[in-house]
């Protein structure tokens, strides 16, 4: 009687090529964007700093008349202490703060969008007139001749919602 | 009395689907326990899962189940695909790679095995190419950084060095304010090196990975050389557990070593069994043995 496939000596290589397919489209796709060597299955780690410490990423918007720049931090503090979202204000600040973070890893446009346009639904529902959005990323370069590190912005995307 | 040690012994050491498949549940286990990044539904079912196969130790053997443990970590890597660790796409992989073992009809352990050789060629392989194509790596970079900011080696340094943890305490705050403000996109800064030769230990130290795991990958693929790969696993094994906080990951590694360990080689098999029952315990204490930041 002939085996199936998943019983063939074959299915030996299924997930090991499974895997190697995965770290091979990693490696085109940081290859070619923002997206950072140490996530999407890849085994780039170390290769690069590691950006939970080397990458930033900042909101700035206009609120009440001033131009506002913040990270994910300072945006969490803000509404918890302002209670700016009502009694969900620390469950939209940890979401927030959260999301901004998963953000710097593959900072791409689309997704910006999609967070800016979250942020500014959310707060015109509390009341809060938010305009003019933009999302920077920042990256931490270093040079080992010179002990020298550069702050770099990676990202710096505006217009992000219509 | 060997015997006897042996009846009343918990396992048998040379059961090597019964051991690892142990292991890989305790590691799901310890990770869904942990990490409040995967969803409360994913994290809960996996938790009554495993625990379902500590009481019914027949579910180990079920295809069924591994296949499960695997499609809830899938589900949580596809909706985080650029945020999740690389440990968590191992685990998918790994506990796939037991849904198919007991799949097959016959020899199982050595598809278990052959398996096993294959992910670690694919994993260890590609971390490898990555580093030797890295010119940051070569450098000495992360390395570089690392010690700058006092994140490793720090009692070594600090026997020799004794300003060591003040220099590195004030780059680090340095480098925290640095970043904490917009207006120094676009400007260096420069730290207070500690050690005159740190662009040399960074070289070594990195050129001494690639090497080893270079090595490693070479060595597995072979037949000979049984004693040697194993003892230089455990090696690369500990001593990146004093340079990163990967215990999860290393469980994993020190897991696979155990699968292509021969059986006769009981020593080995067993020291990567303690080396294991210390990773998993640090992790799941969230015990931080403070060689890091």
């Amino acid at each position: 009687m002939k085996k199936s496939f998943l019983r063939s000596d074959k299915a030996i290589l299924i997930i090991p090529s499974l895997a190697l397919f995965i770290a091979l489209i990693q490696w085109g796709i940081f290859l070619t964007t923002d997206l950072t060597e140490w996530k999407g299955g890849g085994f780039g780690m170390y290769t690069t700093l590691h950006p939970n410490t080397a990458r930033t990423i900042w909101l700035e918007y206009d609120f009440n008349g001033f131009r506002v720049l913040q990270r994910p931090d300072e945006l969490q503090k803000r509404i918890v202490e302002e209670k700016s979202f009502g009694e969900r204000s620390s469950d939209v600040a940890a979401w927030f703060k959260n999301e901004m973070q998963k953000m710097r890893y593959f900072p791409y446009r689309s997704r910006l969008e999609s967070f800016a346009k979250d942020f500014k639904a959310i707060a015109n529902q509390s009341g809060q007139k938010i305009s003019n959005i933009c999302i920077k990323v920042g990256e931490l370069k270093l040079n080992p001749k010179t002990d020298e590190y550069k702050y770099e912005i990676i990202k710096n995307e505006c217009e992000l919602v219509k | 009395m060997n015997s006897e040690v042996r009846q009343h012994s918990l396992f048998d050491l040379k059961d090597t689907l019964d051991i690892a498949g142990k292991i890989l549940s305790m590691v799901f286990m310890i990770t869904f326990v942990k990490y409040e990044g995967i969803s409360p539904f994913i994290r809960s079912t996996g938790v009554l899962t495993i625990l379902c196969a500590y009481f019914m130790k027949d579910l180990f053997k079920q295809p069924l189940y591994w296949f499960s443990l695997s499609a809830l970590m899938a589900i949580h890597v596809a909706q985080n695909y650029f945020a999740s660790a690389n440990h968590l796409f191992v685990m998918v992989y790994f506990s796939a790679i037991f849904g198919l073992t007991h799949y097959q009809l016959e020899n199982k352990e050595k598809f278990l095995i052959t398996s096993f050789k294959w992910m670690f060629t694919v994993f260890m392989g590609l971390a490898t190419l990555h580093k030797g194509a890295s010119l940051f790596y070569w450098q000495g970079g992360l390395f570089h950084d690392y010690i700058l900011r006092g994140g490793i080696l720090k009692f070594v340094f600090k026997a020799f060095i004794p300003n060591f943890s003040e220099i590195t305490a004030s780059n680090s705050q340095l480098l925290n304010d640095f970043l904490a403000n917009a207006e120094n996109f676009g400007k260096t800064l420069k730290l207070n090196n500690p050690i005159s030769s740190l662009g040399l230990i960074g070289s070594l130290l990195a050129g001494s990975v690639v090497i080893v795991e270079g090595i490693l990958v070479g060595l597995m693929l072979t037949k000979k050389f049984e004693k040697t790969k194993h003892a230089l696993l455990l090696v690369f094994v500990i001593s990146t557990f004093f340079f990163r906080l990967e215990n999860i990951f290393l469980s994993l590694v020190s897991m696979t070593g155990f699968i292509l360990c021969p059986k006769e080689q009981l020593t080995v098999r067993r020291s990567y069994l303690v080396l294991i029952a210390y990773l998993l315990s640090t992790s799941a204490l969230h015990m931080r043995p403070g060689f890091y930041y």
